[in-house]
């Protein structure tokens, strides 16, 4: 058995873009999926608009779906290869009948496409006739066909070549403005979470580590396995040559067999004996929460 | 100026599809220094892995080299006979590739594949000798229980040891060249760490030359000293990676540097527009003028050469262009 | 950015080509507009079934010969009364076991029956046999394969359903069907859908696994689409490139398994032909008069071999991972 994600509890507050951050293995991404019951949870509830959906029934859910929605990583395997974009965009429509006839639903997605950046003229191509790019353009007019509340976006642009993947951050940024959305985004790149999110939450190995603003957290991370995975990142200066012990040692620990107490203990420098005994509490410091023992001052 | 290990001159390489021909490589030219690190930047299909595996020889069909030389050592691997080429390939160069688990034998101890790869070029050598060596490489690239790990089998590492593992296999003869292929694209952050400082480690210690392919800007800025940027299968900009960084000159460079999000400033990011052309209908004239913001009447209709811009630093743009002699 | 002010200016003062041609961002805009439209007539070639096997027929010549074969015999099957004068019934007893001839292309049978006629007539019933046990047998299998693969609880039951059928030796497990129910044509189409689901059935189910964990699929479910939905419209279409496979290499199958039973006297019976049960009549004349068992073999031989090649240049041409 495998805790994937264990004991977490974070809010996400309307209109604003929480980012979950870690390394392979963390549980971010089973998070996202637990968050739309993709995933069912063996312990703990999820409110939604003050509602509890883990108890929900499955006729319940659909009326869920229609609020939440996702983006997928890879924009490869996460349209039906089979459809062409007609269908692709249309299918949320067509499942909640969102649409009276056939006219108003064209009507709909060619203005989805629109929306997104994408020719309504291709209306009828096949994914594969596109690029990667654009597949994940397809993929954010279907998650915004049914007008989501909140949308889980799961290493949206990890996939995507540089250039194009600043295209896609701004769009996501675009139609947060316009249809005040709400994300919860799953990102293993720092630089990208910097950039669109309002709060952080750093997880590792199924545990949250720490949750505070974007710019505090950036800049004064409490946490140590926080502060490596900044320092981890390559800058983009060459004279700002990274230095050794900027560097963490160590795998990440098997989330099977977890470490006792504090499960970053094993590659973090300031552990002492209560990390080992103990594990630590989320508490709030300031604006912050943290859960170590020994958080940097 | 130091001695040129390998020089790549004016190759060309070229996909034969059924939808037509894709040169993916187009008349690049590269030189990698003894002991120096080059980078070779670009997003995908822009040719860079296709320059290595042209220098590796080991392009699939419907892939063929048909142009150009590649001279290292001395002597033009495009000429020699596969045979010949083998020797050269995992001994005086060797590669190491993006995903390390596709490139290990899923059946086979880690340490027995690296034994192979040492017995093949050094057939003197007997096995006990050679394992006794494949474990002090294991040392040398920082796999904790080097010993234990030899008799393991590549899903029982993490990526990041696999990783260690391919370079120990890559660095077992000594090569003079070594290219890494996106080695950590697939890695963790903190892991991307270990592993980069571990072959700017070796590469400084051994004088090993390291041609890295890579979209990652910043991997560039941390890890080389000269830079190729590639852009649909042509060279577009080159020089050290100080002058680049500082002073960029091409416009897709300079997109690309300012597309990347930077954790410094939250200011809306710059977007290249558009996306990178169709490899089978490449358009007219300069091949980035379509999501060019300076592009001019010219470059729709000719495509520019490499102009030197500043000593060593090399443009591919209309703007670069000086008029000598007028 | 400085740098190409600089460059720009640069230009300007030694009169460059370039700076005469400067764009204003209309005249660029325009300009890009024109070649995105040229782009926009540009359809990337389509990547669907069609186009894959119409480029097998073009590459793989065995495979295309095989189709060409293949309707060459379904439409001389069809087309019979066109193409002989001969009733395939008739007992002509002045004319037994003649050797191979103008007049009887195939020689005739111990009965005087022209046997190139009763191979024509014999391969309707081996075609229908071949066509609709497959089909029907296909059908289930696919129900099976797809509720056992993405419904878990029924998971076990129906394989392990699939692992009797498939433990027992098919053809005694056709003939224990076909004596219990009685040798018609149509019970031997039962017999073989009763042996034929389980192949299928796995191989779908296996595929429904793997379809199930991609994106795609759950995309839909958190789109909320119902799973019997997810089943027919995301997961069928995408096993559809293997099933076309499957069909025709489990036809030939059904052929010699209609053979088999004829030869052993529980399927087609006479005076109705079919191919196995042609080879069956001609055991006792194979020394003396060979052409009555040379000829119908030959007509299985050819079928089979043809479904073989065709479902082999389509397995390679949909699914590119298989090729050798």
């Amino acid at each position: 058995m495998v805790h994937a994600v264990s004991g977490v509890s974070l809010e996400i507050y309307k209109g604003e873009t929480l980012s979950l951050v870690g390394e392979s293995g963390c549980g971010k991404s089973t998070l996202g999926r637990m968050m739309m019951r993709l995933i069912e949870p063996t312990e703990g509830q999820i409110f939604f608009e003050g509602k509890d959906i883990t108890a929900f029934s499955e006729s319940q859910m659909i009326q869920v779906y229609k609020k939440i929605q996702m983006i997928f990583q890879d924009p490869y395997a996460s349209l039906d290869p089979r459809m062409k974009v007609r269908d692709l965009i249309g299918e949320p429509l067509l499942t909640h009948r969102v649409c009276a006839g056939k006219e108003e639903t064209d009507q709909r997605i060619k203005e989805l496409m629109h929306m997104v950046g994408i020719r309504p003229e291709l209306i009828d191509r096949y994914p594969h006739q596109f690029s990667g790019g654009q597949r994940q353009r397809i993929g954010i007019a279907r998650a915004l066909a049914l007008n989501p509340r909140l949308i889980v976006c799961d290493e949206p642009v990890s996939a995507l070549d540089v250039s194009i993947q600043s295209q896609i951050l701004n769009l996501l940024k675009d139609l947060q403005q316009e249809f005040d959305l709400t994300y919860l985004f799953i990102s293993h790149d720092l630089g990208v979470v910097h950039y669109i999110s309002d709060r952080v939450c750093v997880m590792f190995l199924g545990k949250i580590c720490e949750i505070g603003e974007t710019g505090e957290i950036y800049e004064k991370p409490l946490h140590p396995y926080t502060r490596f995975l900044l320092q981890a990142v390559p800058d983009m200066d060459p004279e700002k040559v990274q230095k050794r012990e900027q560097i963490l040692t160590g795998e990440i620990p098997s989330a099977v067999n977890p470490p006792s107490g504090c499960r970053f203990r094993t590659r973090c420098p300031y552990a002492g004996d209560i990390c080992r005994d103990k594990e630590p509490e989320i508490r709030q410091l300031g604006d912050r929460k943290v859960a170590c023992h020994f958080p940097l001052g | 100026m130091e001695e040129k290990l390998l020089q790549i001159q004016d190759l060309r390489t070229t996909f034969y599809t059924r939808e037509g021909q894709v040169h993916a490589v187009d008349g690049v030219s590269i030189e990698i220094h003894e002991g120096e690190c080059t980078g070779i930047v670009g997003e995908s299909g822009c040719g860079k892995s296709m320059t290595a595996m042209s220098v590796m020889g080991l392009l699939k069909k419907p892939g063929r080299v048909d142009g150009g030389s590649i001279w290292f050592e001395g002597q033009d691997l495009t000429a020699m006979t596969p045979r010949e080429r083998r020797k050269i390939l995992g001994n005086r160069i060797s590669m190491i590739f993006q995903e390390p688990m596709t490139s290990l034998n899923p059946v086979m101890t880690v340490g027995r594949q690296v034994r192979e790869a040492l017995l093949l070029h050094n057939r003197q050598m007997t096995r006990a000798e050679a394992r006794d060596r494949v474990i002090q490489s294991f040392e040398l690239v920082g796999i904790p229980d080097a010993a234990k790990r030899y008799g393991e089998y590549p899903h029982q590492l993490s990526g990041g040891l696999r990783q260690r593992v391919m370079i120990a296999m890559a660095m077992a003869c000594d090569p003079r060249l070594l290219i890494a292929d996106e080695p950590t694209t697939a890695l963790d952050v903190t892991i991307e760490a270990q592993i980069l400082h571990l072959m700017k480690q070796l590469q400084e210690e051994k004088g090993t030359a390291v041609m890295m392919i890579t979209h990652n800007l910043g991997v560039v800025a941390q890890f080389c000293t000269r830079l190729y940027v590639m852009y649909a299968g042509k060279v577009i900009e080159s020089g050290t990676v100080q002058e680049i960084f500082k002073h960029v000159c091409h416009p897709y460079t300079d997109g690309l540097m300012r597309s990347v999000p930077d954790m410094k400033s939250k200011e809306r990011l710059y977007n290249i527009r558009g996306m990178v052309p169709n490899m089978l209908r490449l358009p007219r004239g300069c091949r980035f003028c379509p999501r060019c913001q300076y592009s001019m009447a010219r470059c729709f209709r000719e495509e520019p050469e490499l102009y030197e811009a500043a000593p060593g630093h090399f443009v591919r743009c209309f703007l670069f262009e000086k008029e000598e002699g007028k | 950015m400085e740098r190409f002010e600089q460059a720009v200016s640069l230009a300007a003062r030694l009169a460059v080509d370039s700076v005469k041609e400067q764009f204003s961002p209309e005249e660029r805009m325009e300009a890009v507009e024109k070649l995105e439209e040229e782009e926009m007539e540009y359809i990337p070639r389509p990547d669907t079934l069609k186009t894959k096997i119409l480029d097998m027929c073009r590459e793989n010549k065995v495979a295309a010969v095989s189709a060409a074969v293949l309707v060459l015999m379904a439409l001389a099957i069809i087309f019979a009364d066109k193409l002989t004068v001969y009733d395939p019934n008739a007992i002509n007893l002045m004319e037994r076991l003649l050797p191979p001839s103008k007049a009887h292309w195939c020689g005739t049978d111990d009965l005087g029956r022209d046997i190139f006629t009763r191979i024509l007539y014999g391969g309707r019933v081996s075609l229908l046999v071949g066509v609709i046990p497959t089909t029907i047998s296909m059908a289930i299998g696919i129900v099976m394969g797809m509720v056992s693969g993405y419904i878990r609880q029924l998971d076990a039951l129906i394989m392990r359903l699939a692992d009797i059928v498939l433990a027992f030796p098919s053809i005694v497990l056709a003939m224990v069907v076909m004596y219990t129910l009685g040798a018609t044509t149509s019970n031997i189409f039962i017999a073989l859908s009763i042996i034929g689901w389980a192949g299928t059935a796995r191989i779908v189910r296996s595929q429904t696994l793997s379809l199930r964990e991609q994106e795609f699929v759950e995309a839909a479910r958190g789109m909320g689409v119902k799973k019997w939905t997810i089943m027919f419209r995301h997961i069928l279409p995408n096993c559809l490139p293997s099933l076309i496979v499957l069909f025709t290499l489990n036809i030939p199958d059904a052929i010699l398994s209609e053979a088999n039973l004829s030869f052993l006297g529980v399927g087609t019976q006479p005076p109705d032909s079919s191919w196995g049960l042609m080879v069956s009549q001609a055991k006792t004349f194979a020394v003396s008069s060979p052409w009555m068992l040379i000829f119908p073999s030959l007509a299985i031989l050819i079928m089979v071999l043809a479904l073989n090649f065709l479902g082999d240049g389509l397995r390679d041409a949909v699914d590119p991972h298989m090729k050798k």
